[in-house]
């Protein structure tokens, strides 16, 4: 059976946020002149999405409709919350279970692979608990200033294998990583210490 | 009037960065720096472009912990309120605003030149608008924390993709055009 995979598929600002501080993404619509930045072809590869809940709260915002958070009736969501009193409905379910324990038992049903939708929160935690797969960021050809980073910020030093990239005629740069796992870690990386300073 | 005649010298900011946007560790390590031929040639090729770099006083202070004060065979403008008088023959230090600096010498006649190191002086310098081009060698790494980019600026900067190339190591090498900044 196919491994699923965890794929945060995300855009960011060229200086590396996913949102203004208030979660405001308008700087994202931004002319598309080169299609949909295979979009299509990536949600046709899964079959799960997990959502921080914050960057779900924004996404009800947007008054999506339909079943699914707007993602159609197949696509199973899961929200990360701490708060109890959040009740799962037929479009998403609500988790707030340790992430190691949650991830093991998605990755063992079998299925397709599974969107990260973010936030930066989310995904720091999944990284730090070691359960992301790969990358797959847009940057888009603007500076916001200020906002939430694409990861939340913590000590940590994460290699990451470039797999492709792509620059669209519209500036758009698509970049998909893999996540170096620990017991494969490129021997660039391994004999890093703190104490060493700059050349 | 030809436009070789008023075209002014290019302010260019970069370097190499991490995935999400850091110079350098928290204490200054750029251990994680990859470097090879490819990225050495493209360098050369830069550096042939610039003749005067311009740094803020952090950024020199870590380049003399390491010895390398001055980049050789072009002007070395370090800013700094505080610092009396460079300890290096290399590099002139500048008390004054350096936005008013800068914005002086573009007026006059030379190559390109180069902002180094992040932080502050990249703010004060994106929000005068005077920094015309970007380029970032974006390293297969997330660090997590560290010395970023630039400090958080309040105003949008719309930015051209000029170039975007894949190295054989994993670096992608970005370069930018400022286009206008939105107050």
């Amino acid at each position: 059976m196919k491994q699923r995979k965890i794929i945060v598929y995300i855009a960011t600002s060229a200086d590396g946020y996913i949102a203004r501080l208030d979660g405001n993404v308008d700087w994202l619509n931004y002319p598309r002149t080169a299609g949909d930045y295979g979009m299509s072809a990536f949600f046709k590869t899964i079959d799960t999405i997990l959502w921080g809940r914050k960057t779900y709260d924004i996404s009800l915002g947007f008054g999506k409709k339909g079943g699914g958070m707007g993602y159609g009736a197949k696509i199973k969501n899961y929200v990360f919350t701490r708060h109890a009193e959040k009740f799962d409905d037929s479009d998403q379910v609500f988790v707030n279970e340790p992430i190691k324990d949650f991830a093991s038992r998605l990755r063992e049903q079998p299925g397709k692979d599974i969107w990260m939708m973010g936030g930066g929160e989310i995904i720091g935690s999944f990284l730090d608990a070691g359960e992301l797969d790969e990358f797959i960021i847009h940057i888009i050809p603007t500076f916001i200033g200020e906002g939430i980073p694409l990861v939340c910020p913590r000590h940590r030093l994460v290699p990451l294998k470039l797999l492709s990239s792509h620059a669209y005629p519209d500036g758009v740069v698509r970049m998909h990583y893999s996540i170096e796992r620990s017991d494969k870690l490129s021997t660039d990386y391994t004999d890093y210490t703190d104490s060493k300073t700059r050349k | 009037m030809a436009r070789y005649l008023i075209e002014m010298r290019k302010v260019t900011f970069g370097g190499a960065n991490s995935l999400d946007n850091f110079f350098a560790r928290k204490d200054d390590a750029v251990d994680w720096l990859l470097w090879d031929k490819e990225v050495g040639s493209i360098m050369k090729e830069f550096w042939k472009t610039i003749d005067t770099v311009v740094m803020g006083r952090r950024t020199y202070e870590v380049a003399m912990k390491s010895g390398s004060v001055a980049y050789p065979g072009v002007k070395n403008y370090v800013f700094s309120r505080t610092l009396k008088k460079s300890s290096h023959k290399g590099s002139e230090i500048i008390s004054e605003d350096a936005a008013e600096f800068v914005r002086k010498l573009k007026n006059q006649k030379g190559k390109d030149i180069c902002v180094m190191g992040g932080g502050l002086l990249a703010r004060s310098l994106f929000e005068a608008n005077l920094i015309d081009e970007i380029g970032f060698n974006i390293h297969p790494v997330l660090l997590g924390s560290g010395i970023p980019l630039f400090h958080e600026m309040t105003h949008q900067i719309d930015l051209e993709l000029l170039g975007c190339k894949t190295l054989s190591n994993g670096c992608i090498v970005v370069t930018y055009r400022v286009k206008e900044s939105k107050r």
